[in-house]
């Protein structure tokens, strides 16, 4: 058991990454649309998080700075600004969208429309923000998102057609660049910046020294690949169910409905209540992340391990940005779409935050001995190209595909 | 009443370093320091010409790999890179 | 020791290891440097353009003393390595303003601010 609460903290950081309620909505939609055909999409995406949360969680553990650190000191306080912006915009737009999720999920519930919930839950999520401890929250919600097990579960008892993980072609009625923006997206939000900024703060918060290098990298290898098979569960139930009928996936009702086609009611209401602790967990994850980043970049105080009068400029960014996201969503603006147009951002953050990290990963002023073999090396560099590739693709297929219409 | 502005270090990095002849040499990216007994003392300017500026940290001994970025910032320093003693140094 | 590379933009950490902020400029004596600048006061002109402006401004206008920037004397600097480690306590140094304003006006008077978590 203890060991499993001290992987806790790579299972919520990977289920912010994967199964957060924008993933769940459009990794069931790629499912609907394309079968099985993005698997492949969800490898590459773990394989790249685990690389450089491993090197973020690392230098956290030797060093004891987080990531946005990094990116302030070898980027200079200007580059470091266009980063801090893009990150900030594309996590509190997906803090939004999980507050939405949360009230989606309640809504299911008790049949409540959702924009009454979101006040609510925006309170919940505060007062557990400021009150409980960050161990807590993370082995709570960390755990009761592993809930979602049962949709991975139910792809297999639904027996998905695994012969076509490897047809890597868009089906009859589809076309390229609607594939590749489906295939973009899925990679951009598994190595969604806010990740390596919690799970390295997270480590800090947690007190890690070069002693916890096992523990950072034993969360990094068991939660990252873990919410992707998470996120492969909705890919394969929505691909066996939908894609055969040619019905469009658009809400959160149809992703966990396989669930309740394979284990009835019972299978629909652990996946409801999974999805609910996903969302509240990625809720958690990204407005602590806002409060990180911006405290990191000033070099504020920050932190659940400080006391709120100790760290108050960081409790101010953490409360503003839940007012923020909860304002969005009052527009009753859809709080999914909103997180497909962060992809925009993506295009700066991704590269501003990756880059620093591979840097200081090799530099022996902060790790030591500790620093990148050559294996991390080559994956980080191909990562990095990835991402950029991937950075400059996505906004000609935004508009080509009219965001994958 | 605003105490008197006494100078800072960001006053000189990113200006153009000038020779004795006037001639530019480059932008002040950095500036040396050896560990003096109250502070550190400033004892050159690194120059670089071209529109490098931050440089990742390569021009230091501690900078590892990559290899591909540490061979092509070394690349890039060797060729725009010089220092000039803080006795010399001219600023425009 | 590379002034910019290995001091600017550098975070400070008290002999505890709580933030106390970024090396965000260095004051000159001549050739010595004889303080750390941390704050948005001294961010600001670093920013450049109208947004570095309104970023000092804005600091200034919390700072009601007119101190200028948070001035560290470097003799309390202990050691230099991925972090500015100073030699004393948080509490011994000027406060910075927002965080001190936000203390007694807005964060700290939430029921809660005091505990531990």
């Amino acid at each position: 058991m203890k060991r499993l609460l001290a992987v806790t903290l790579g299972i919520l950081t990977a289920i912010g990454g994967f199964v957060d309620i924008g993933d769940i909505v459009s990794t069931s939609e790629a499912g609907a649309r394309f079968g099985l055909s993005h698997a492949w999409v969800l490898v590459v995406g773990v394989v790249g998080i685990c690389v450089y949360a491993e090197m973020a969680g690392r230098v956290a553990a030797v060093s004891g700075r987080p990531v946005f650190d990094l990116v302030r000191e070898r980027l200079g306080p200007r580059v470091a600004l266009v980063n801090l912006v893009g990150s900030y915009l594309i996590t509190v737009a997906t803090l939004g969208a999980e507050i939405g999720g949360v009230a989606l999920a309640l809504q299911l519930l008790n049949g409540a429309p959702y924009l009454v919930w979101v006040p609510l839950v925006a309170v919940v999520l505060w007062l557990a923000l400021w009150r409980v401890r960050f161990e807590t929250l993370e082995r709570v919600f960390g755990l009761a998102g592993l809930a979602l097990i049962v949709v991975l579960v139910s792809a297999f008892s639904l027996r998905p057609a695994f012969g076509t993980v490897t047809h890597l072609t868009p089906p009859a009625g589809e076309n390229w660049p609607t594939y590749w923006f489906f295939a973009i997206a899925l990679f951009a939000s598994a190595m969604t910046p806010y990740e390596v900024f919690f799970f390295s703060s997270g480590g800090v918060e947690e007190h890690w020294t070069p002693r916890d290098l096992n523990v950072s990298r034993v969360n990094v290898f068991v939660g990252f690949p873990l919410g992707g098979l998470l996120a492969f569960g909705f890919l394969a139930t929505s691909a066996t169910v939908f894609h055969p009928l040619g019905v469009r996936v658009d809400t959160l009702g149809q992703a966990v409905l396989p669930a309740g086609l394979a284990y009835g009611q019972i299978g629909l209401a652990l996946a409801i209540v999974g999805v609910f602790a996903a969302t509240f967990g990625a809720a958690m994850e990204t407005s602590l992340s806002a409060g990180y980043t911006v405290a990191q970049y000033f070099g504020w105080a920050w932190g659940k391990m400080l006391r709120p009068r100790r760290a108050t400029r960081f409790h101010l960014v953490v409360l503003v940005s839940i007012l923020v996201a909860v304002a969005a969503l009052l527009t009753t603006i859809d709080p999914i779409q909103l997180t497909e147009y962060m992809l925009i951002f993506s295009a700066i953050a991704l590269p501003l935050t990756y880059l620093p990290i591979l840097v200081v990963a090799n530099d022996r002023g902060y790790l030591g001995n500790k620093v990148n073999g050559r294996f991390a090396n080559v994956l980080g560099l191909v990562y990095l190209v990835i991402v950029v590739a991937a950075a400059v693709a996505a906004i000609p297929l935004m508009v080509m595909t009219g965001m994958g219409g | 009443m605003t105490p008197e502005r006494r100078p800072r270090v960001s006053d000189l990095l990113g200006r153009t370093a000038v020779g004795r002849d006037g001639r530019p040499l480059g932008r002040v990216v950095d500036l040396i320091a050896e560990d003096g007994a109250d502070g550190p003392l400033i004892t050159a300017a690194i120059v670089v010409r071209g529109p490098w500026g931050r440089l990742l940290g390569y021009e230091r001994e501690e900078a590892g790999g990559p290899w591909l970025l540490e061979t092509a910032a070394g690349l890039i320093l060797r060729r725009n890179m010089t220092t000039v003693p803080w006795s010399a140094l001219r600023l425009r | 020791m590379l002034l910019a590379f290995d001091l600017l933009d550098r975070q400070i950490v008290d002999r505890d290891g709580t933030p106390v902020g970024k090396v965000d400029d260095l004051e000159l004596d001549g050739p010595r440097v004889t303080a750390l600048l941390t704050g948005q006061q001294a961010l600001g002109p670093r920013l450049g353009g109208w947004l570095g402006r309104w970023v000092e401004t804005s600091a200034a206008r919390l700072d009601v003393d007119r101190l200028g920037p948070r001035r560290i004397p470097y003799d309390v600097v202990a050691r230099i390595d991925s972090a500015v480690h100073l030699s004393v306590r948080l509490e011994i140094l000027d406060p910075a303003p927002l965080e001190r304003w936000l203390d007694d006006h807005a964060i700290g008077r939430i029921p809660g601010a005091d505990d531990d978590a």
